[in-house]
């Protein structure tokens, strides 16, 4: 168990600190008022700057080059999960 | 003195010109291994290009100059906008700016000349480790004294995963690297590995991921121009990460000696990821719904969109290739590579660059020099890290699939050939990508503007906003 226990003590370590940023933010209220914290981001600057959306065509070019990207990388999954069962199977 | 001058997002402005500097010596050391793996005596033996020594140059390049550097360049500016305070101390933050990226230089010369600590993206010599650890330090207190003297009461989300990177990094840095081991930066044996891969993956998982996510919090509602959907939402995926990404490294050890508790541990919490990560991305996603036509036309809204996209494929990924009878197909072959590539570049990579898209012009006061140029970029980089993707896996399902069936390593070389040759070639659109961005950016810092886009800005504004 000794040589394990640089491990673990950075396990308990980083726990510790979870625990401890966890307690503070529950007595100092950061859970208090979660709708407001909903708006933090957006701020006065953003209604100086102007809002323009892209046209239909580069929008609908975006979304298909991101959409064959997902199908590209679903297929390679499916390839790796079917050629693990068939070793899984054979062997 | 002008090292240190002190300008409001001075720090933050640095940092992410730094990285797109460090992105092309990244990405032209990523080029000299590929052609390494192509053409192996190409290059003739020159001891500071061999392979052993460029690799790991060009994965801590990628890791800490590019990404980490747009990361905290990003974070430094978030953190003011959240907490609407201004940086505590911009002095503060140039020192830890210079001692940062000298740690990088410091270390990258030293591997070049042979000295390594030889584990895995903890290569640098003790005295670099020194430095990133101190640049880590500073940054902390810059950032806690920043929020010690907020306005705001609320720490938003974004600034509870900057907090958490910060000093995780710096706990899984530390350990990871053995600092208290000089001489070797390691133990020794099989704890050895087991802590060599706990920071492994902790340095993708608690530095690049809380830190992209963190972008990714503040840039989608801006973008959107809408709320967050939910901040408890966004809070439960933020503690969950805590808890369940600490102690998964051990999943890239399954094959090995390690104890069946630790990896039973690796292997539940790496498919367990999928809470976090369904939070972040279900979350932003009820954020952008119905305003994707914003996201599409901002440069920045549109890296941060498709690095998202390569967060949920990498972390769909994950969890399918932490299964045991899944590893024995695809562990120690370049489907790992494109698994690597797709965590750093394709998702924490992407999305710094969003960041230092959306940021940048906000820190400058003046647009992006070429929007045009950016858009180049976005699309050689997305062909780039796609091209990446798919000849990697499916190479590194050949290998794995020959190596089943009782091939040696030997006659599986001539197979993967051909795609060594296509990875190479995909590497020249991430040099043109790089290339192209420090060029805008560099340009952008100093204030320029593309003459046929100040054009058409100010037909459509009548002015240069």
């Amino acid at each position: 168990m000794n040589y394990y226990a640089g491990w673990l003590f950075l396990v308990v370590a980083s726990l510790l600190v979870s625990i401890a940023a966890f307690i503070w933010g529950l007595r100092s209220g950061q859970f208090a008022d979660q709708d407001r914290a909903r708006y933090l981001p957006l701020s006065k600057d953003l209604l100086d700057e102007p809002l323009v959306a892209a046209g239909s065509r580069k929008r609908k070019t975006n979304a298909a080059v991101l959409l064959l990207i997902v199908l590209m990388a679903l297929a390679a999954f499916a390839a790796a999960l079917l050629m693990s069962i068939k070793d899984h199977q054979i062997g | 003195m002008q090292l240190l001058k002190v300008e409001t997002n001075g720090t933050a402005k640095l940092f992410l010109l730094g990285s797109a500097l460090w992105f092309v010596l990244g990405t032209l050391e990523g080029l000299v291994c590929a052609t390494h793996m192509v053409a192996p005596d190409l290059l003739g033996g020159i001891s500071w290009l061999v392979f052993g020594r460029i690799r790991p140059m060009h994965t801590t390049t990628m890791i800490f100059g590019f990404v980490g550097s747009a990361l905290l360049g990003c974070a430094c500016y978030i953190m003011q906008e959240v907490l609407r305070t201004p940086l505590w101390s911009e002095r503060l933050g140039k020192v830890s700016l210079w001692v940062w990226n000298l740690s990088i230089a410091l270390g990258l010369i030293t591997l070049d000349l042979g000295y390594s600590q030889g584990r895995e993206y903890a290569e640098w010599i003790w005295p670099a480790d020194i430095g990133i650890l101190l640049a880590f330090a500073l940054i902390f207190v810059n950032c806690l004294q920043t929020a010690i003297n907020r306005r705001e009461k609320i720490m938003y989300v974004s600034s509870w995963y900057i907090f958490a990177a910060l000093i995780y990094t710096w706990l899984i840095y530390f350990f990871g690297n053995a600092v208290w081991n000089p001489a070797t930066g390691a133990i020794f044996g099989m704890p050895d590995a087991i802590l060599a891969w706990f920071y492994g993956h902790g340095i993708v998982g608690l530095f690049l991921t809380p830190l992209a996510v963190a972008i990714a919090y503040f840039v989608v509602p801006r973008v959107a121009r809408a709320p967050l959907h939910s901040h408890t939402l966004s809070l439960i995926g933020f503690w969950t990460i805590l808890i369940i990404y600490t102690h998964i490294g051990t999943h890239h050890l399954l094959q090995t000696p390690v104890p069946t508790w630790l990896k039973v541990l690796a292997v539940t919490g790496s498919i367990a990821m999928i809470i976090p990560v369904m939070t972040v991305l279900g979350n932003l996603w009820l954020t952008m719904r119905g305003r994707l036509g914003f996201f599409h036309q901002d440069i920045g809204g549109r890296f941060v969109m498709a690095g998202l996209l390569w967060y949920i494929l990498t972390c769909l990924q994950g969890p399918i290739q932490a299964l045991p009878v899944v590893q024995k197909v695809t562990h120690l072959n370049n489907w790992v590579i494109a698994h690597s590539h797709m965590g750093v570049f394709g998702f924490a990579g992407t999305i710094a660059l969003g960041g230092l898209y959306y940021i940048l012009p906000r820190i400058t006061g003046k647009p992006i020099y070429s929007i045009r140029l950016a858009d180049v970029q976005y699309w050689l980089l997305l062909l780039g890290m796609s091209g990446f993707f798919a000849v990697l896996t499916a190479g590194g399902l050949v290998q794995g699939n020959s190596w089943l069936n009782g091939e040696t390593v030997y006659r599986t070389v001539p197979m993967v050939h051909v795609y060594f040759i296509v990875r190479a070639a995909v590497g020249l659109l991430f040099v043109g990508g790089a290339l192209i961005g420090a060029y805008n950016i560099v340009r952008t810092v100093r204030g320029d503007q593309a003459p046929a886009e100040e054009r058409m800005r100010l037909q459509v504004y009548g002015e240069t906003p």
